[in-house]
């Protein structure tokens, strides 16, 4: 009797503990959130999505800001995730246990956990500085070097976790492994990899340090890759630290839409992948 | 359910002796021979000196308990055990009078000739239809609605055209092995077309 009280004990302290660390970590977003809504509401209007950044004291909206940092998050996945999946599925299927993988895996994750504003130095100093220039080209690198550790490591992740059956299977058919990679161990890990893609994605759009040193800003409208191109994270930082009032209110209206960008990716992938895995298994 | 066969731990049980495992001479020439064969999972010896030769359109079997090294052995006719980087085997094994151990041998085509079906079913994350082509799409030159004629998926059940479209995943463990087993041997039919 005694034994299982204290079991019970142990049990509901354990189980009281992580229901106490769930509900800070929810209710840090739930705070982060409302902020975001409360001051970004009032500064969301149609002109964000039809006028340029404005001179203070002018009305304006952040079109530019919106069509840079989409240009570029997009040029940076487009650069960095074939590196980013090709180097994974190498340390996974390819040289699971060579020397050259171990070290691959250990500057990854130096990679991975470098700060932003250093990569964002790395491209200024063999990109902007040899061009001559900021612009929107070197931005797209920079992000595309923040985009490579991230779905590097996702993919090996989840190649590995693929059965080792399936691998055999498809080789015992007499699959060359470059086609067991292809046809059954991406299919097989698809979701997981799309899941990093977008995890990628989500890292990227929000980064501001790297695009300080290599896109700029931009006050107008510029489609010149070769150009400054002006960018979500930077507008953001600009106008948050001014002491004019209605850039205050494009800030807060620039990171509400950053954030809610972020979360219609993620919940809209979710449940396309569920949706797709739901088709597949009607049975169920 | 089949009850553990492992041998007590003061048991040491081998392949039986080779002689014993020779075919009778009238099921015609040897298909497959085997020459003392020795075969290491990394530092540790699992085959012992193993001779023995099947005939030609025979069926054979490996009776033994858990562990004695019946899957290593098979493993090491399709050269299986190459997958893995530890895993060595010496010795030779004759198929069709060429040994398939030697370094040159395209270990790809040699597993597309020496099938394999495994005791736990594996379909791969694509429909029943593209699961049992996976073979005769490897083979090249069978595409399109010749593949469709090549591939017959109806004895795996209900509703003949449906059944292809879907995912193998869907269906019990059963049907999962009758996939797996079906696109083995589409596989097998498209080699003995080339």
């Amino acid at each position: 009797m005694n034994r299982r009280m204290l079991r019970k004990i142990k049990n509901g302290a354990f189980l009281s503990l992580s229901v106490i660390a769930t509900l800070s970590g929810l209710a840090c977003l739930a705070a982060i959130l409302w902020t975001l809504i409360s001051h970004g509401v009032a500064g969301l209007s149609g002109r964000i999505f039809t006028q340029m950044t404005p001179p203070p004291g002018n009305q304006g909206g952040l079109l530019n800001a919106i069509y840079g940092s989409g240009v570029m998050t997009l040029l940076g996945i487009l650069i960095g995730s074939p590196i980013g999946v090709l180097a994974g599925t190498y340390l996974s299927e390819y040289g699971r246990t060579s020397r050259l993988s171990m070290v691959i895996r250990f500057i990854n994750d130096v990679l991975l956990s470098a700060p932003s504003i250093i990569i964002g130095l790395f491209i200024y100093e063999i990109v902007v500085v040899r061009m001559g220039h900021f612009s929107a080209i070197a931005g797209a690198l920079a992000l595309a070097v923040l985009a490579i550790p991230v779905t590097l490591r996702t993919t090996e992740d989840m190649l590995n976790l693929v059965p080792v059956g399936m691998k055999d299977s498809s080789a015992a058919l007499g699959a060359y492994p470059w086609r067991t990679t292809l046809s059954v161990l991406y299919p097989a890990a698809r979701s997981g990899i799309v899941t990093g893609l977008l995890l990628a994605i989500a890292r990227i759009s929000g980064e501001t340090a790297p695009l300080l040193f290599t896109a700029l800003n931009n006050q107008f409208w510029s489609t010149n890759l070769n150009a400054p191109m002006a960018n979500l994270p930077v507008v953001i930082f600009q106008f948050a630290l001014s002491p004019y009032k209605d850039w205050q209110d494009l800030a807060w209206a620039g990171a509400l839409i950053i954030t809610v960008t972020i979360l219609l990716l993620s919940i809209s992938a979710r449940v396309l992948l569920a949706l797709l895995q739901a088709e597949r298994s009607p049975g169920r | 359910m089949i009850p553990s066969t492992k041998p007590p731990k003061h048991l040491k049980i081998r392949v039986p002796h080779p002689a014993a495992a020779e075919p009778a001479p009238d099921l015609g020439p040897p298909k497959i021979e085997v020459r003392s064969l020795n075969f290491y999972y990394g530092a540790v010896q699992s085959l012992h000196n193993i001779n023995m030769t099947l005939a030609d359109r025979s069926i054979s079997a490996f009776i033994g308990p858990s562990g004695c090294g019946k899957s290593t052995l098979l493993r090491v006719m399709n050269r299986m055990y190459a997958l893995y980087p530890r895993q060595r085997a010496e010795g030779e094994v004759l198929i069709g009078g060429s040994d398939i151990l030697r370094p040159s041998v395209d270990v790809a085509e040699l597993r597309y000739r020496v099938g394999m079906v495994f005791q736990k079913p594996t379909p791969f994350p694509m429909s029943v239809f593209e699961n049992v082509a996976f073979g005769l799409r490897l083979a090249g030159g069978v595409r399109g609605a010749d593949l469709k004629v090549r591939v017959d998926c109806r004895h795996l059940g209900r509703g003949q055209g449906q059944v292809g479209r879907r995912w193998p995943q869907s269906f019990g463990r059963a049907a999962a092995a009758a996939v797996h087993c079906t696109r083995r041997r589409c596989a097998t039919r498209g080699s003995a077309s080339r």
